[in-house]
């Protein structure tokens, strides 16, 4: 392609196998993101990867708000209350066994899967998350804070074997 | 073996990469878009032509409806499949064997044939998909040719119906061509199932 090299639709692919769990809707979302990425005059678009997620982002999650299963993404946006401790030890520096993990990746939810792609994998800080998702830096914070709380769960479970 | 979370998001999306075939429609579908023929019209006076012609043909589609001639069903059905292989939107199967492509589709009344008129393209099967003509469920077959020219041959039930004046390969009737969209579409019914083929016009 002209407007986009194959390390970046690589990328764009595996950013939506992030966000849908799957390899063949990751397929169907890319293919609509890229094709209302080209009709929007493209050689203008400055940030053509940012601008392409956030069409991916909007589409999948509209699809899952059609199929009636956003209530666990609105759930999953709302923010905690409760003391942050994320300083403590980063949530990507946790310790996880690699089948554990492929197992426990498909359970997880849509925005945590994303979240995860955009700290582990384009290294973005909470603050440059927030502003790709539009919200606050808090809202982040908190998303950060019960994932990592959950891996940490997963972790200790898969230690003592309670993982099948 | 235990690893880091980011280690492990990583080494888990480092297993995907797209294949050709998907590399390939994605070329499709921006040298559709990006096309000279389809390029948006940016000058006020021929946009107020364009809604002029479209209130025209409004009225003509929808105040007088029984007039509709062959011409304007054969051109409305080509509209139909042209637009349907332009949007190349992803494959459900992906095979070059046409027995294992056809077996796919479960869901339709017909077995999806070889035909006569796509011998001579000299393509290569790549993939099918479902989809529909004038509301009949159909086959997508997706073919390339070694210059990676994408063309798709769409078949579905024969209805007389909605088909009953297309031309009859067993009556050594030609394929109607029309041009639409810069692509060729040929239109004809074969071993009683409608046949659409649609390709870009050879330069």
């Amino acid at each position: 392609m002209k407007s986009l090299n194959k390390e970046s639709l690589n990328k764009l692919y595996r950013f939506g196998i992030a966000l849908t769990g799957s390899p063949q809707d990751s397929e169907d979302v890319l293919h609509t993101a890229i094709e209302r990425f080209l009709r929007k005059n493209p050689q203008n678009i400055t940030e053509k990867e940012a601008f392409i997620r956030t069409i991916m982002r909007n589409y999948w999650y509209d699809e899952i708000r059609k199929q009636k299963n956003h209530q666990a993404h609105v759930e999953s946006l709302q923010v905690e209350q409760g003391d942050m401790d994320i300083d403590k030890d980063r949530l990507e520096d946790i310790i996880i066994d690699q089948h554990d993990f492929q197992k426990h990746w498909q359970a997880l939810q849509a925005p945590q899967r994303e979240l995860l792609y955009m700290h582990c994998v384009l290294e973005y800080s909470a603050q440059e998350i927030a502003d790709e998702f539009n919200c606050a830096r808090g809202t982040i914070l908190s998303r950060i804070h019960r994932l990592k709380k959950q891996l940490q769960q997963l972790s200790r479970l898969a230690s003592k074997g309670a993982l099948s | 073996m235990k690893n880091t979370v980011k280690e492990n998001v990583n080494s888990h999306l480092d297993e995907f990469e797209l294949n050709m075939d998907q590399f390939a429609s994605l070329n499709a579908l921006e040298k559709s878009i990006l096309s000279p023929t389809q390029k948006r019209i940016k000058n006020p006076i021929l946009w107020s032509v364009a809604a002029s012609l479209l209130v025209v043909s409004l009225f003509f589609t929808t105040v007088l409806p029984k007039g509709q001639s062959q011409q304007e069903m054969i051109y409305a059905i080509a509209q139909e499949v042209s637009y349907n292989h332009l949007k190349f939107k992803p494959l459900e199967v992906t095979n070059n064997n046409l027995t294992r492509v056809t077996g796919y589709f479960e869901k339709l009344d017909f077995n999806p044939l070889a035909s006569s008129q796509v011998a001579a393209l000299s393509s290569r099967l790549i993939g099918g998909r479902y989809c529909s003509i004038k509301g009949n469920i159909a086959a997508q077959l997706r073919m390339r040719d070694e210059k990676g020219a994408i063309s798709t041959l769409f078949e579905s039930r024969f209805n007389a119906e909605d088909f009953d004046f297309l031309p009859r390969i067993e009556n050594q009737q030609a394929p109607v061509k029309v041009h639409v969209d810069g692509q060729q579409v040929r239109l004809w019914v074969e071993k009683g199932l409608v046949m659409a083929l649609v390709n870009p016009i050879s330069k």
